[in-house]
């Protein structure tokens, strides 16, 4: 076993050795998905666009919340969400999508992992300049929280992967999970604050407190709205981003050299 | 010095028909004490390498002869890295460059040049070095102005020059 982390280790800086591997291809992925069109990748800001927009206003009315509060709220929400969903949804895919490569070549496996991270960033970057335009909109201006958000991001970014990771392995093996994790993530949503918000959960709120994706996405979200998230929230994804890339890291290392015969 | 140094390597590879790899199925398993032929516990393994033992080092060839399915491109592709050996061990000073198969990693959406420059970092180059390579690989491949247009309008003539003209380029050592 000791081999096998070391291995792992190996594997791991490697990986972020060939950074313009994951890099470029990334970038490629992105881009080639929209060749020939004429927005190209901004298809997928105008659609979230369309559903922030058109939810937003629709809801605000349903909920009897104010569209100027209610509006930035889910618009930065969905695009979290949207964020999340890349990342584990096809974070189970990481090593499957890319198997020809991976039996071709001896490229460390962790690349495709960053790619797929990577890929996702980009797909969030373009999705966040409607909370850009929504915040010029309705003047939000948060100052130093913005940093606060960053480091937020960061953590979310962390926790993603390493579930990425985690159900990237095991799917190799298992081909029934990717579509498990998608129902999942699916009904995961309106279990979710993305849509409503947390207090109007009223007594089930401590349900919500035990959703781990609610953490994570409320150390984006409050301090880019200009409000301070909970400690607890800190606290869930600091330790959960700490423990999961532990046992993610483990569980990779356990099985990496299995990889190369699954996908 | 480079070389390569393998000691009693054997490769066993599983094979998951769609019934055995799928959760159910381990999940029946549990609740279900009786086992069923092929579809119990283990999947079926196909002992590609066994017990290899080979010493090579600088300026050596090696030639491979064998049937269709004796287990050639399994050592080669444990050689490389991609396989680990079951057992055994693979000891490997140097860089190896690999050619398996010829149209790994074209987007037939992207352009020649973008190909090269793909191609080139999966197979472990860096962007600055694939740059210095690109006139050669465009020599080479002998394909002028159609670098510059996407692959989808090659013909599978023009597909195996580019192929060619990549995997050739990366510099192993000898």
């Amino acid at each position: 076993m000791n081999l096998q982390v070391a291995r792992a280790w190996r594997d791991l800086a490697n990986s972020l050795g060939s950074w313009q591997l994951w890099v470029y291809v990334g970038l490629q992925d992105v881009r080639l998905r929209y060749r020939r069109s004429a927005i190209g990748p901004f298809w997928i800001t105008l659609s979230l666009a369309v559903t922030v927009v058109g939810v937003g206003i629709f809801y605000s009315g349903i909920f009897q919340s104010e569209v100027h509060i209610y509006l930035p709220y889910i618009a930065i929400g969905f695009i979290i969400w949207a964020y999340i969903t890349e990342l584990v949804v096809d974070g189970c895919l990481v090593f499957i999508h890319d198997g020809s490569y991976i039996r071709q070549l001896p490229a460390p496996l962790l690349t495709y992992l960053f790619k797929a991270t990577w890929r996702a960033i980009i797909i969030f970057a373009h999705n966040f300049v409607i909370f850009i335009a929504v915040a010029l909109w309705f003047r939000i201006w948060a100052g130093w929280a913005y940093l606060e958000a960053l480091l937020g991001f960061v953590l979310l970014t962390l926790n993603g992967a390493w579930m990425a990771l985690f159900l990237g392995t095991v799917s190799g093996r298992y081909r029934d999970v990717p579509p498990i994790v998608q129902s999942g993530v699916s009904v995961l949503f309106f279990l979710t604050p993305v849509l409503w918000e947390r207090h109007a959960a009223k007594q089930y709120s401590t349900f919500v407190d035990l959703n781990p994706f609610y953490h994570m996405i409320e150390v984006v979200r409050a301090p880019l709205l200009g409000n301070a998230a909970p400690p607890l929230s800190w606290l869930v994804v600091s330790v959960m981003a700490l423990v999961g890339w532990s046992f993610a890291f483990l569980f990779f290392a356990r099985y990496r050299r299995r990889i190369a015969y699954w996908v | 010095m480079s070389g390569i140094k393998v000691r009693n390597a054997s490769v066993e590879i599983p094979i998951y028909d769609v019934s055995a790899r799928s959760l159910k199925k381990v999940a029946m398993r549990l609740s279900v004490g009786g086992r069923l032929g092929s579809d119990a516990g283990h999947p079926v393994v196909v002992k590609a390498l066994h017990d290899i033992s080979l010493d090579l080092t600088t300026g050596d060839r090696l030639g491979l002869l064998g049937h269709n399915g004796a287990g050639k491109s399994t050592l080669l592709r444990m050689l490389a890295g991609i396989y680990e050996p079951t057992s055994g061990s693979v000891e490997v000073t140097g860089k190896v460059a690999s050619l398996f198969d010829i149209g790994l990693g074209f987007n037939l959406e992207a352009t020649g040049y973008d190909n090269i420059r793909m191609g080139g970092l999966y197979l472990g180059m860096a962007l600055r070095e694939i740059e210095l390579k690109i006139p050669d690989i465009a020599e080479f491949s002998e394909l002028g102005e159609f670098l510059d247009v996407p692959l989808r309008t090659y013909s599978q003539g023009m597909l195996a020059r580019l192929s060619f003209a990549i995997s050739t380029c990366v510099n192993p050592t000898f």
